[in-house]
């Protein structure tokens, strides 16, 4: 059989990571907190079934689970044990879409040749593979479309696999999940569908085409062929081009320092440029977004002189919008730096004014790729010493490159 | 911090037997591995300590107010550095979990303590803390947190 396509998740995977290089974690219920140490951003099984949920606060997930373990996350190791499941995947199919930090497309079409059986072994002989390789457990979706592949592994949680070609076992399967589960199908758009009485993905994939085309955009179109078994969703091997690039989070607390303030300014902005340097993007605008106090929204904007990824450009642009914040001293609790109107370096006009990289900050680019990430900073970050001397704040998820979903 | 887990399998059997451990036994899970809860609040509170290069068992700070020693299960970092306590020695208290403000979290390489004896010969051993981190702070709403070995928290 031709054009299979597969999807490959690991299950929860921060927490099986932990587990690969702490083994006595196994069945214990373990939650792996947020940065800040507020939120559970992962958790195992085991904890899921005492009632704790992704985003829960630390302080209602020992309420459901008091025996459950906290876990700081550590994005530098969960990048290696993602990167040997990508390389891992390789070995058996010549085309897989690095989707997210757990998730992989791939083409599914060579399984069968590489474990020398029928697909259903061979994929659970490629799911055992992923288990004794690179110890974590993965459940496996395959069916001629990437959305109905997506379906199986999803439905097949956890560590578990389904071959998704037998039209009534799909029916079965479209009919269990709800319209909402479905990646593309968000908020608004399963709000429109529920008011046309489409609630499981049954009902989509039953729904006039051009109904759906008219309510939810060539997208929707899109989910609906899918949904028949009709691959028009592609396996992309390279990340589409960035609207836009963005680094940034919370600062752990309000925060009115002018001097802490700007730490972070710098700290965000040399990531930002850190990010443009690695895709190859220079931006013609910086926007600055904060949340002030009582949680309202701040956002400022600035048009550059010319196209940039120069840190000397970008620094004193964006310093200028921080210090539009009216009045000042106004308690700050989120930042983000946000580059815009990206092109391809090489791919802009330029500018009588244009602004390069300098020596200094190519040499610390140079210095940081050999000896570490921030090995070289900003004297303007001194300000966030904490920040620094912890090292696992030195890896986001945002800075795993490659990745074509978050 | 007011109490600390090891994994059965780092004690050996005959250190749990000899220092009647089997009561302090318990697992997370049906499946899960078991361990061995090392609590403040027990009427007899015992640390694990690497002492001598041997796991041993000493009694967790002082409990006792007729002692001359201070009561308690902390001694600040901050007075080991400023001299205010003498004859004693640093040690490491081995641990896989810790238990602050009722949220268990993961150790790695342990916690610095130190030993002191006190008039009769009897030793005892308490945890070093510092101030806490905005991380740890925020996890278990505790100012104070542990000297932690090999671990950023």
């Amino acid at each position: 059989m031709g054009n299979l396509i597969g999807h490959l998740d690991a299950d929860c995977f921060y927490a099986s990571a932990e587990r690969v290089r702490f083994p006595h974690l196994k069945e214990i219920p373990i939650g792996v907190l947020g940065n800040q140490g507020a939120c559970v951003i992962a958790k195992s099984y085991e904890m899921k079934a005492r009632g704790v949920t992704t985003a829960m606060p630390i302080w209602d997930a020992v309420s459901h689970c008091p025996e459950g373990v906290y876990i700081k996350r550590d994005f530098q190791w969960y990048e290696v044990l993602s990167r040997k499941m990508l390389e891992l995947l390789k070995q058996y199919s010549p085309t897989v879409e690095y989707y997210s930090i757990d998730e992989f497309f791939f083409d599914a079409d060579y399984l069968e040749q590489s474990f020398d059986c029928d697909l259903p072994d061979a994929v659970a002989a490629l799911q055992a593979k992923f288990l004794e390789q690179v110890g974590v457990p993965v459940s496996i979706g395959v069916s001629t479309s990437r959305i109905l592949a997506k379906l199986g592994s999803d439905s097949a949680k956890p560590y578990g696999w389904y071959v998704l070609i037998d039209p009534e076992l799909i029916a079965k399967l479209l009919q269990e999940q709800p319209v909402g589960e479905l990646t593309g199908i968000g908020f608004r758009s399963g709000l429109k569908l529920e008011a046309l009485g489409i609630k499981t993905c049954a009902d989509l994939a039953a729904a006039d085409r051009k109904m759906i085309r008219d309510l939810l955009t060539i997208k929707g179109e899109a989910i609906w062929y899918e949904l028949q078994g009709e691959s028009v969703i592609p396996i992309q091997v390279t990340r589409p081009q960035h609207k836009c690039v963005a680094r940034g989070g919370s600062l752990g607390g309000r925060v009115t320092d002018p001097e802490v303030l700007n730490g972070w300014l710098i700290r965000n902005l040399e990531r930002l440029t850190e990010a443009l340097f690695a895709y190859g993007y220079q931006c013609g605008r910086v926007c600055l977004e904060l949340q002030l106090k009582d949680r309202t929204g701040w956002s400022r904007q600035v048009l550059l002189h010319g196209h940039t990824d120069a840190f000397e450009a970008l620094a004193p642009a964006a310093q200028k919008l921080l210090r539009q914040i009216d009045p000042a001293g106004t308690p700050v609790s989120y930042m983000h730096i946000i580059a815009k109107d990206l092109r391809t370096a090489g791919q802009r006009q330029l500018s009588l004014l244009d602004q390069q990289t300098s020596l200094a900050n190519g040499l610390k680019n140079r210095v940081n790729q050999v000896i570490g990430r921030f090995a070289l900073r900003s004297g303007a970050t001194l300000t966030l010493p904490e920040l620094y001397s912890d090292q696992a704040h030195d890896h986001e998820i945002c800075d795993i490159y490659g990745k074509t979903c978050f | 911090m007011v109490g600390l887990s090891l994994l059965r399998s780092e004690i050996p059997e005959t250190l749990i037997a000899q220092r009647h451990l089997q009561n302090r036994l318990t697992r997370r899970s049906d499946q899960a591995v078991e361990e061995i809860r090392f609590l403040w609040r027990v009427r007899h509170s015992l640390l694990p300590v690497w002492y001598q290069n041997e796991l041993s068992f000493f009694e967790w700070g002082n409990k006792d107010r007729s002692n001359r020693l201070p009561c308690g299960s902390h001694l600040m970092q901050e007075e080991l550095k400023n001299g205010c306590w003498r004859n004693c020695q640093r040690v490491e208290v081995p641990a896989n979990f810790g238990l602050a403000n009722h949220v268990w979290f993961h150790v790695i390489g342990g916690f610095q303590g130190i030993l002191i004896h006190d008039h009769s010969g009897g030793a005892h051993v308490y945890l070093l803390t510092q101030p806490a981190s905005h991380y740890y702070e925020v996890m278990t709403r505790s100012k104070r947190m542990p000297l932690f070995i090999g671990q950023g928290i």
